[in-house]
């Protein structure tokens, strides 16, 4: 059987040419990046904001700032259709539409003064284009609180080790910042000691993990997270969250480092094979468990790690005032999403090899007091034509041999068993690399990911914050009172906070990350075009270069439209018609998508009048 | 040291008041008296039948006087901001354009301050004087700077909290990156101060935080104000609300003087009487002609023994 | 003990990457702030009211940097997304 070392081999080989064909195309013949032109870097230096960084800092940085949790729960609820068809899209998503978003947003910024992609979407498609990317922010910062509300408390549920650690490290996050910044030891202490305090919640977190003395429902740690994401939003940066993105950014090179080389170090002893199947069918019963078909619906499961619209706002925010050289930013942007889908790749690797195992420890560890789960365990059996008593591990070793089945339970099963496997996949990949037990990695996946879902959570309460300010400013003519009344700080967090959070508690995972997954494009999609209009209007591009642009873009948007008409159409009315809370989940996130829908038609249209207009070619594009 | 303030509308007979007060705690007392006018009108000069300057110049006996230049004090406090300006703007040099950082002598806030200071100034130095009699712009101007040490107290001191705080994010990136934090502006660096003693933002907000502290001290607390009205109702009515005003602000009322009082004002004599029944309590009639010279402000000091200490 | 020149490089390279990744957030708000402050203290000079714009005026030769970081907050009043969208990124 493959093994999933040579996905990695052949993700850094695929990267690589790329890199050096389609990005230098890119930044060549589409851009005209050239070291000559000034960066607002240079142009605006005043020391603090705009600054020259040097560009293997500012790759790691910027990096540091797209790499979430997005590209790591995606991917693996995408293998229900099969490891390759997922890989598939993980790397030409991110090849042919990822890149050229991220890079394209950051050279965007970089020749409008350092001006974010919603600015300048604003001025090549009008007001409202910039309106409906604050809209796509705001309803997309729900459902991040949502998805990540949801994928958190699960986690810690099944791991209750890894919610000691997780929090743990907050707890010790406070006096790193303490050291770092309050004292004169600096970074260098801080970074000790931040490593000494992972080291630590993992031995913590292992040994409560191992002892079993330990445990909080899914419900119990919704409620601790509500609270705590309303506390850690309203403290100063300096506190919490600044040590904590810190901390988290050692965390995340760690687990990128440890578990590709695993992998490629499994070649070697012939591990590492890849036992789910590489292709399930067409359409798996993935978003919302029905049945989805794989084109248009995937960009609904795999977002980021293929193409993430909140990389605009990084690129175009923060990367663009700190680029030293306009041919740096191929390093930066583009070897920044490259990596990204490095590590979404890695992800898929681990559990495709190492899924089997971690499906069957978690499986067999819950199905004695989960009635749910041993029925839905005995339903599999049956489609297998094994007996109703056959031992879970019987089972899921025949599931995995059979496409059919897994693809049409895999995410179900995965949901029942709160997506454990992910961080369980991890563990057991490390343990048959390097014989760490599987509980460490196991803590250790856990860890990676909540910390960077919490840390997800502070910043989208943050920003939900002041994107909703933005959206009620129209109010405060019409309507002082209420103006006065929902622009309050704490109305704006707590709205946005128990909205997600209610999103969270219906367990609608399977349906609450495609909505998700599904304004994040929607955004994407918008400064896609954003970017199409300025390659065609403002630069010399040749014509394939303009396809390079224009192709995703229109791409992009016909399946994001047809995925969302179709989660519209096929989902939401399964939803809608099963009563009670799903009655209710099914109207929040059909009447968000809709809202996204409704919003998309209305820029194409904005945009096809854009792109038609035939003018000369700007004075920008003929300085550079 | 005692320091008197008399305060009034411009012509009810400020100075004649403070000059013939100065004299009686001179002659009374036998005090080391300072009266000093600040009025950009001055004519404590000419009651005292005397030319005066910047500096007291004794007059008779311990009476020493001085006309502080109103116009030579503003200019003094705006030639030492437009200085530090124009070093900040120095390139305005080149196109000959200083002049026009004057326009900030019409900024309002600019001569209240500079007076205070000034007024700061004369008390702190003190020269030996027994007591300071003060001859001060009028009412109008006067309580102007007499409240402006107290919001202004309260709006430096916020400002310095929030100093402190961007101090502590500079204190914070310095500690974490071991550098200082550098900025670039206009073509020069400048290192951006991280610490209370070092900024000189935060050095000039504990400057003015002390200036307003001892103006509060000082001067509104410090010093015993002298209403001077005449027996006309709308500046009675007038006289009666800045009463209520320095009450509210802390300041020390230490007396009334009716001036210019004719048996026509009677009635009006006897509400000022009812209304400042707890103070002290002077009357000056009508004089034909306006006191000059000591000899006759010794006449007019006789009306005002009420006010003594 | 020297160092062969790649690893030194790499070496600065971490040191210039930790000393940033430790400071961004604390750097954007101390930019506010600054704003904050330059905007109440010379709000009068800018057409606010404030109580004193003699203590202004006494600030200012100092403020130079404040100023600086207010004035170009303000130029970039119409794109706030993009400042605060770029620093709290979600996923």
């Amino acid at each position: 059987m493959f093994q999933a070392g040579w996905l990695i081999l052949l993700a850094i080989a695929l990267y690589v040419i790329f890199y050096y064909t389609h990005g230098r195309y890119l930044q060549y013949k589409v851009v005209g990046a050239s070291p000559r032109q000034q960066t607002p870097a240079h142009r605006m230096y005043d020391g603090v904001d705009y600054v020259p960084a040097n560009k293997y800092v500012l790759y790691g940085h910027h990096f540091a700032s797209i790499a979430g949790a997005g590209p790591i729960v995606g991917p693996a609820i995408a293998l229900a259709w099969g490891w390759l068809p997922a890989l598939l899209w993980i790397w030409f998503g991110n090849v042919f539409i990822g890149v050229v978003h991220d890079y394209l947003s950051l050279m965007v910024s970089v020749r409008h003064e350092g001006r974010s992609i919603g600015w300048v979407a604003g001025k090549y498609l009008g007001r409202s284009a910039f309106y409906a990317f604050n809209t796509y922010i705001w309803f997309s910062l729900l459902l991040v609180i949502a998805a990540f509300g949801f994928v958190i408390s699960a986690l810690f549920a099944k791991v209750p080790g890894a919610g000691v650690a997780a929090f743990l490290l907050i707890f010790l996050a406070v006096p790193v910042g303490l050291v770092m910044y309050r004292t004169k030891l600096g970074y260098a202490a801080g970074t000790i000691l931040s490593i000494i305090f992972i080291i630590l919640s993992i031995w913590v977190g292992f040994i409560i993990q191992t002892a079993g003395v330990f445990s909080l429902g899914f419900y119990e740690w919704l409620g601790i997270l509500t609270v705590y994401i309303i506390l850690a939003a309203s403290l100063p940066v300096w506190v919490l969250l600044q040590p904590r993105d810190y901390m988290n950014a050692f965390i995340l090179w760690a687990s990128l480092v440890l578990g590709g080389v695993a992998l490629i170090a499994l070649l070697a002893t012939g591990g590492g094979a890849m036992t789910f199947p590489a292709f399930t069918m067409f359409s798996a019963n993935v978003v919302g468990g029905q049945p989805s078909p794989f084109w248009p619906a995937v960009p609904l499961i795999i977002a980021c790690g293929a193409l993430s619209g909140f990389h605009s706002l990084v690129s175009s925010g923060t990367t663009s005032k700190q680029l030293d050289n306009e041919l740096h930013g191929l390093l930066i942007a583009y070897g920044g999403m490259e990596t990204e889908g490095f590590l979404a790749t890695m992800v898929v690797g681990t559990m495709a090899a190492f899924g089997l195992p971690a499906f069957i420890s978690a499986v067999s560890a819950a199905v004695k007091s989960n009635g749910a789960l041993a029925k839905l365990l005995s339903s599999i059996a049956a489609s297998l034509h094994l007996p109703a008593g056959a031992p879970p591990s019987e089972v899921l070793k025949a599931m995995a041999a059979n496409p059919a089945v897994f693809g049409k339970y895999y995410a179900i099963l995965a949901s029942k068993v709160k997506w454990v496997v992910i961080p369980g996949s991890y563990g057991y990949t490390l343990n048959a690399a390097f014989g760490i037990p599987v509980a460490v990695g196991t803590v250790f996946a856990t860890i990676w990911i909540t910390a960077f879902a919490l840390t997800s959570l502070d910043t989208a309460t943050r920003l939900a914050r002041f994107t909703w300010q933005e959206l009620v400013e129209p109010l405060r003519q019409r309507s002082p009172g209420l103006y006065r009344v929902v622009s309050n700080k704490w109305f704006a967090s707590i709205l946005a906070v128990a909205l997600g959070m209610s999103l969270a508690a219906t367990k609608q995972f399977l349906v609450i990350w495609p909505a998700f997954a599904g304004m994040n494009q929607l955004l994407s999609s918008l400064a896609l075009m954003t970017i199409a209009v300025w390659v065609i209007r403002a630069t010399r591009a040749t014509r394939l270069g303009k396809a390079l642009v224009v192709a995703p873009a229109v791409f992009m948007w016909a399946t994001v439209t047809l995925a969302l008409l179709w989660y519209e159409a096929a989902v939401v009315p399964v939803y809608l018609a099963k009563g009670g809370t799903h009655t209710v989940t099914g109207l929040a996130v059909g009447g968000i998508t809709a809202l996204g829908l409704a919003l998309n038609l209305m820029l194409f249209a904005l945009w096809l009048r854009e792109v038609r207009v035939k003018r000369m070619v700007p004075a920008e594009a003929r300085s550079g | 040291m005692a320091v008197y303030v008399f305060a009034g509308k411009g012509g009810v007979g400020k100075t004649t008041s403070s000059a013939a007060f100065a004299v009686l705690l001179a002659e009374r007392l036998g005090r080391r008296v300072l009266v000093a006018s600040i009025d950009p009108a001055h004519n404590l000069g000419d009651v005292l039948g005397v030319e005066l300057g910047g500096e007291p110049r004794r007059v008779w006996r311990n009476l020493y006087a001085a006309e502080v230049d109103y116009e030579a004090v503003v200019e003094r406090y705006m030639s030492g901001l437009t200085e530090k300006l124009s070093y900040l703007y120095r390139h305005l040099k080149a196109f000959n354009l200083e002049g026009t950082l004057r326009v900030m002598r019409y900024a309002p806030g600019v001569e209240e301050n500079a007076v205070l200071e000034e007024l700061l100034r004369m008390l702190r130095s003190g020269g030996g004087f027994d007591d300071i009699v003060i001859d001060p712009p009028p009412t109008g101007m006067l309580l102007r700077i007499l409240s402006l040490p107290l919001s202004a107290l309260q709006w430096v001191r916020g400002l310095m909290r929030l100093r402190m705080e961007i101090l502590k994010r500079r204190r914070m990136i310095v500690n974490a990156t071991g550098e200082e934090i550098r900025v670039r502006l206009g073509g020069e660096e400048y290192v951006l101060p991280s610490s209370p003693g070092d900024d000189p933002v935060y050095r000039e907000l504990a400057g003015l935080e002390e200036t307003y502290r001892e103006a509060i001290e000082r001067l509104v607390k410090g010093s015993t104000i002298i209403l001077v009205i005449n027996p006309e109702t709308l500046p009675l009515l007038e006289a009666e609300r800045t009463y209520r005003f320095l009450k509210s602000i802390g300041a020390r009322v230490g007396g009334v003087v009716v001036n210019k009082y004719r048996e026509e004002g009677r009635r009006v004599l006897e509400e000022a009487r009812s209304f400042f029944k707890e103070e002290p309590f002077a009357t000056i009639p009508l004089l034909p002609r306006e006191p000059r010279g000591i000899d006759r402000l010794r006449e007019v000091a006789a009306r005002l023994e009420a006010l003594l200490p | 003990m020297r160092l062969p020149a790649p690893l030194n490089r790499f070496l600065e390279h971490l040191r210039l990457a930790l000393a940033g990744q430790a400071v961004e957030y604390i750097e954007a708000e101390l930019r506010q702030l600054e704003t904050v402050f330059a905007t109440l203290v010379l709000g009068s000079l800018a057409g606010m009211p404030t109580p004193l714009s003699g203590a202004a005026a006494r600030l200012a030769p100092y403020m130079l940097p404040e100023i600086m970081a207010m004035l170009e907050e303000a130029g970039r009043l119409d794109d706030l997304i993009g400042e605060i969208g770029g620093l709290f990124e979600p996923t």
